[in-house]
């Protein structure tokens, strides 16, 4: 029972009302500012304010630029992989683990999670992983980055959770039918709890996908074996220009190397956060659906 | 009874021979040039260096390695040089963390930073024995080098001493009025004059910048004030110059010069890039730059920018006159040889070659074709030769400029040279063991913060005996002690 | 005998055990192996050959460190801003969300203040470096007001409400969705007695939806608590530079920095032990404390 006929607009509703807008613009308006500024062309994008959210004279000289740094392609499709790969090694060995662990007779389900508890408290800190990582001989390979962080015991939670919720009797109807564990798993548990199994899938990618430490440690091999977010890092934490535009062009102080930098800092950031604007919507789909529709309770 | 010596005999030739296969493999190292590969089986030798990158610059790179392996085939050595891409990040992080996780393993490395924990873990190699018994290196080292390599013998860098010059724009200069009583009397009074006249005559927004910290104005002035070396002795203790009395009077001035806008108020955030843009660019008068190969490239972009060349300026005078101290406990940078690499020999020889008539030509002249031509046996440099600088290290000795036409260096490089030698001084300093190093390392990043601060305003000057007590009680008085040890 | 039930169970459900190797493999190889070398703490590191044993020396050092002091100070300052202070404006959030009447706006706020929890920390360091450098969106901002431009990154009195101000805006939406999602679940005839009572807005805020958020706020209030040591590695390590380092470098950082950048392995590893202890103490204590107060925990 809604009591919405009247629209009068309160004083407090108003203020509410702008205050959330305000807030949200602190959160579009940087993003849009740097959209438009790697949109303009070089001579417009310099004097453009920071509170701008139109590009001038649109010219995409700061995307030809990142696209032809011969580090940054290369970087792009190392994430992609990493991603890509380490997603799936993520939501299989998660899965597979979340549905043993709900399986009401396990007989060490106890102790079992006892020791992942431990596991998510206890952090060995970097060093020590650093030596196993070593010792391994994963140095350099993209298997490092991707293994060390396998299976996450906070989502493993999550997943059990939804797994927990699957009928029982629908399990038992199985069980009679006489189908084995991994049929279970493909035909009544993945789908009975495609939220879930959505949820931590991008959950996984949009960490894998963001991974910019290790990797900076394990993947150092050669310039080409870095990930995106480092080469990123690089230029727009770092500051570092020679990074983005190549040695000879900084010390020859030519054109290229007068270019309006935060434009093309701008740039490179728009290219990173492009897979997560695409997988964004995913999520509100799949996590945040029921938040998003939630009524208007009087 | 012959038989049976026979047999004895060949026993013992064999065990001989087992024997002396097995020591020859630790034999010392050979000095060499030449006896290294052959035509057509040459050895690899991997070279990794900062802002050498063959992925982006792979057409000159390429040249320079065919050139450098024809000049050393030429001598009877045949190598085949690689030139390796660094791995991506800073350079001074990541390449320390590339080579300790074996992730990278180039025969030959530049270090610029990080390097002392990998010499003292034994992955880098001592380089004494093939200083002793070259020829080109031995040739060119100058003394500070010699000095540097006989207290850490793992990095070699062949270069002026890196000491920091002072320099501005020389039409500027000209205009000045102090500047004549600056030179003739260059004491810390009249280098304040000068640079308030550089402000009030509205020639730049700044008559002073600097990239991110003071060393560059130190270079100009810690002599003046008394701060002769790193280490000196106040009250017959052996102390860090950065907690003493001179120390304070010293950022006094430096907090007078910020308060009153002559320092540049961004100083602090600024790179190398923006403060020589700013110096280019005309909105700060005065910096700072290494004597040598950085004010040649300083002068060069100012030539193209505003047409100007550059004056060298002397350092402050008072308790006495020097630029920066040499010092000489470690180099800061430079090369390195792998300690785990199969070709040592071949990488060194590599080095000894780039020492020689021939290598230095190849390092500091460029390209044929590119960066000079030959045209009637001299070395005509072209326009191009401004964007070459030298792969290996940057030294002009061992360079014969006779035959070249053009500037190598150009006259306002040379006068830096000069003025450092001039206002030279050694310093005083030592190689803490890696037990003190975190206290060390703590201590800096207290002084850099405070001095910052006071600098700023953001403190006041007081603050520094607050300074002070921190900076003793993070470990100088400890560290006090194993100087008092050390020196004598 | 028990053992030999247990055998017997396994294997019959071999199956679900080998649905389990991998993730049971992987936690002994990149945790328990890891754990094992933190023995390196009482070692000193030798990249060949065998660590010689050097016992507590590690950790007399840090202990007698005023730096290490000034780095752990720095950590709790930080957590304290960013869980202690930070906290009710989260509550506050959800709560303006819910008083929102049009749904459309409401869910315009959340899409878009959802959206930077996803963003990873370097790309908004990247972000925020440049609106609040001397020329950026920030100090326009300022200017307009007739403020003067300060330098935000390098100010060490600003930086940790830098700090706590960018975590608020990268997690404000989504750490919010836990008490909306509370106040969601509060039932409708609550709020119809509320009206027959003739209730007013606020006394309903305050009757019927604090009180429905006081489970949550204690759950995820101790939670934080659990986590102080942590600080927020990612955030600190992109927004750091010499000129404000000493006043935020955090435990992890200096782990990093120590361990990774200078070779110290032994130290590095002797912090990360007694981090890893206290937090396993803390998250410990704070889950069954959480546990007892609201029947929610960490598991």
């Amino acid at each position: 029972m809604v009591m919405r006929s009247r629209k009068r607009i309160s004083v407090s509703q108003l203020v509410l009302v702008l205050f959330l807008f305000f807030v949200t613009l602190t959160m579009l308006v940087p993003l849009l500012n740097i959209l438009a500024k790697s949109l303009s062309s070089p001579t417009e994008s310099v004097g453009m304010s920071g509170l701008a959210i139109l590009p001038r004279q649109v010219d995409l000289l700061n995307y030809r630029i990142v696209f032809s740094h011969p580090i940054l392609v290369p970087s792009l499709i190392n994430s992609l992989i990493i991603t890509l790969v380490g997603t799936a090694v993520n939501i299989v060995l998660t899965t597979t683990a979340a549905y043993a662990l709900t399986r009401p007779r396990l007989a060490l389900k106890r102790p079992i999670m006892v020791f992942l508890i431990i596991m998510m408290l206890f952090d060995p800190g970097l060093v020590p992983e650093y030596l196993v990582v070593q010792k391994l001989g994963l140095m350099g390979s993209k298997w490092s980055v991707i293994l060390v962080t396998a299976v996450n015991v906070y989502y493993l939670i999550i997943m059990m959770r939804y797994f927990e919720k699957v009928p029982q009797s629908i399990v038992e109807a199985a069980t009679i039918d006489g189908a084995s564990h991994l049929q279970m798993l493909g035909h009544i548990f993945y789908p009975l709890s495609k939220a879930g199994v959505a949820t931590i899938t991008m959950f996984y990618a949009v960490v894998r996908w963001n991974e910019y430490f290790r990797a900076g440690i394990y993947l150092t091999r050669k310039s080409t074996d870095t990930v995106l977010q480092v080469v990123l890092r690089q230029f727009v934490v770092l500051g570092d220009t020679v990074s983005i535009l190549g040695q000879q062009n900084v010390f020859d102080y030519n054109a290229l190397a007068r270019a309006d930098y935060s434009a093309l800092k701008g740039a490179t950031i728009i290219v990173a956060i492009i897979p997560i604007l695409i997988l964004y919507p995913f999520v509100l789909r799949f996590y945040a659906k029921d938040v998003l529709s939630g009524g208007i309770k009087e | 009874m012959n038989k049976k010596v026979f047999v004895l005999l060949a026993v013992l030739l064999v065990l001989g021979g087992l024997v002396m296969a097995a020591g020859s493999k630790e034999a010392a190292p050979a000095a060499t040039t030449g006896g290294i590969g052959e035509p057509g089986k040459p050895v690899t030798v991997t070279y990794l260096c900062k802002d050498v990158d063959p992925i982006t610059d792979a057409e000159q790179l390429g040249l320079l390695e065919k050139a450098i392996e024809e000049g050393m085939a030429k001598q009877g050595t045949y190598i085949d040089l690689v030139i390796l891409s660094a791995p991506t990040g800073s350079y001074a992080t990541v390449v320390p963390i590339a080579f300790r996780t074996a992730q990278i393993n180039p025969d030959l490395i530049y270090f610029q930073g990080n390097d002392q924990p990998l010499a003292q873990e034994g992955l880098l190699e001592d380089l004494t024995p093939y200083v002793e018994k070259s020829v080109n290196v031995k040739a060119i080292m100058g003394d500070h080098t010699k000095a540097a390599m006989k207290n850490y013998p793992y990095l070699m860098w062949l270069a002026p001493a890196r000491v920091q010059i002072p320099v501005m724009r020389s039409d500027w200069f000209a205009k000045l009025k102090s500047g004549k009583a600056l030179l003739e009397n260059p004491t810390v009074d009249n280098y304040y004059a000068f640079f308030k006249e550089i402000k009030e005559s509205g020639m730049a927004k700044w008559a002073i910048t600097t990239d991110g910290g003071i060393l560059k104005l130190d270079s100009v002035f810690n002599h003046a004030f008394g701060l002769t070396a790193t280490i000196v002795k106040e009250n017959g203790k052996w102390v860090y110059s950065n907690a003493t009395q001179a120390s304070r009077d010293k950022l006094a001035f430096y907090a007078k010069l910020y308060k009153e806008g002559l320092l540049d108020n961004e100083y602090v955030t600024k790179t190398w890039e923006t403060m020589e843009q700013s110096f280019y660019e005309g909105s700060a008068a005065f910096v700072s730059g290494t004597a040598g190969d950085v004010v040649n490239v300083y002068n060069n972009k100012m030539k193209e920018t505003q047409g100007v060349d550059l004056f060298v300026l002397p350092p402050a005078k008072g308790v006495s006159q020097a630029y920066q101290s040499i010092d000489v406990t470690k180099e800061s940078r430079g090369f390195a040889i792998n300690s785990d690499s199969k070709v040592k020999d071949a990488a060194w020889a590599l080095l000894e070659y780039m020492a020689g008539p021939e290598g230095r030509k190849l390092d500091k002249l460029g390209l044929e074709g590119i960066h000079y031509n030959v045209e009637g046996g001299k070395y005509v440099l072209t326009k191009q030769f401004p964007s070459w600088w030298a792969k290996f290290w940057p030294t002009m000795n061992g360079l014969d400029t006779s035959t070249v036409v053009g500037e190598v260096l150009s006259q306002p490089a040379i006068d830096s040279l000069d003025a450092a030698a001039k206002y030279f001084a050694a310093d005083t300093n030592v190689l803490l063991p890696e037990d003190l190093l975190p206290a060390k390392d703590a201590m800096d990043k207290l002084y850099r913060e405070y001095s910052t601060d006071i600098i700023r305003g953001v403190r006041p000057i007081s603050d520094f005996d607050e300074f002070v007590t921190k900076w003793n009680a993070a470990g100088g008085t400890k560290i006090s002690e194993y100087l008092a040890t050390v020196l004598k | 005998m028990r053992g030999k039930k247990l055998l017997r169970e396994i294997k019959a459900q071999k199956v679900l055990y080998l649905l389990l190797l991998p993730t049971l493999l992987y936690f002994v190889l990149f945790r328990v192996l890891p754990i094992i070398n933190m023995r390196l703490a009482f070692f000193q590191f030798r990249a060949r050959g065998n660590w010689p044993f050097v016992g507590l020396k590690y950790f007399e050092m840090i202990f007698s460190s005023p730096a290490f002091a000034q780095i752990l100070l720095n950590t709790l300052i930080i957590s304290f801003m960013k869980y202690v202070l930070l906290f009710p404006g989260f509550v506050f959030f959800a709560l303006m969300l819910n008083e929102v009447r049009s749904f459309r706006f409401r869910k315009y706020v959340q899409v878009v203040s959802y959206l930077p929890h996803f963003l990873s920390w370097v790309v908004i360091a990247g972000i925020w470096i440049n609106a609040l450098s001397l020329g950026g969106s920030v100090n326009q901002i300022v200017t307009f007001f007739g403020g003067d431009a300060v330098d935000f990154m390098t100010d060490r009195t600003k930086i940790r409400w830098i700090l706590m101000i960018c975590e608020a805006w990268r997690s404000l939406g989504w750490d919010s969705i836990i008490f909306y999602t509370a106040i969601l679940a509060i039932s409708p005839s609550l709020y119809e007695a509320a009206q027959i009572d003739g209730a007013s807005r606020f006394q309903i805020i305050k009757s019927i939806i604090l009180p429905a958020l006081v489970t949550p706020m204690i759950t995820m209030f101790i939670l934080n608590l659990g986590f102080f040591l942590n600080a927020g590695f990612d955030q600190v390590f992109n927004f750091s530079n010499q000129a404000v380092e000493s006043t935020i470098d955090i435990l992890d950082t200096y782990i990093y920095r120590i361990g990774i950048e200078g070779g110290q392995y032994s130290l590095a590893t002797a912090v990360s032990l007694v981090k890893g202890l206290v937090g396993v103490v803390l998250v410990y204590t704070t889950h069954v404390f959480s546990k007892k107060m609201t029947g929610s925990g960490v598991w």
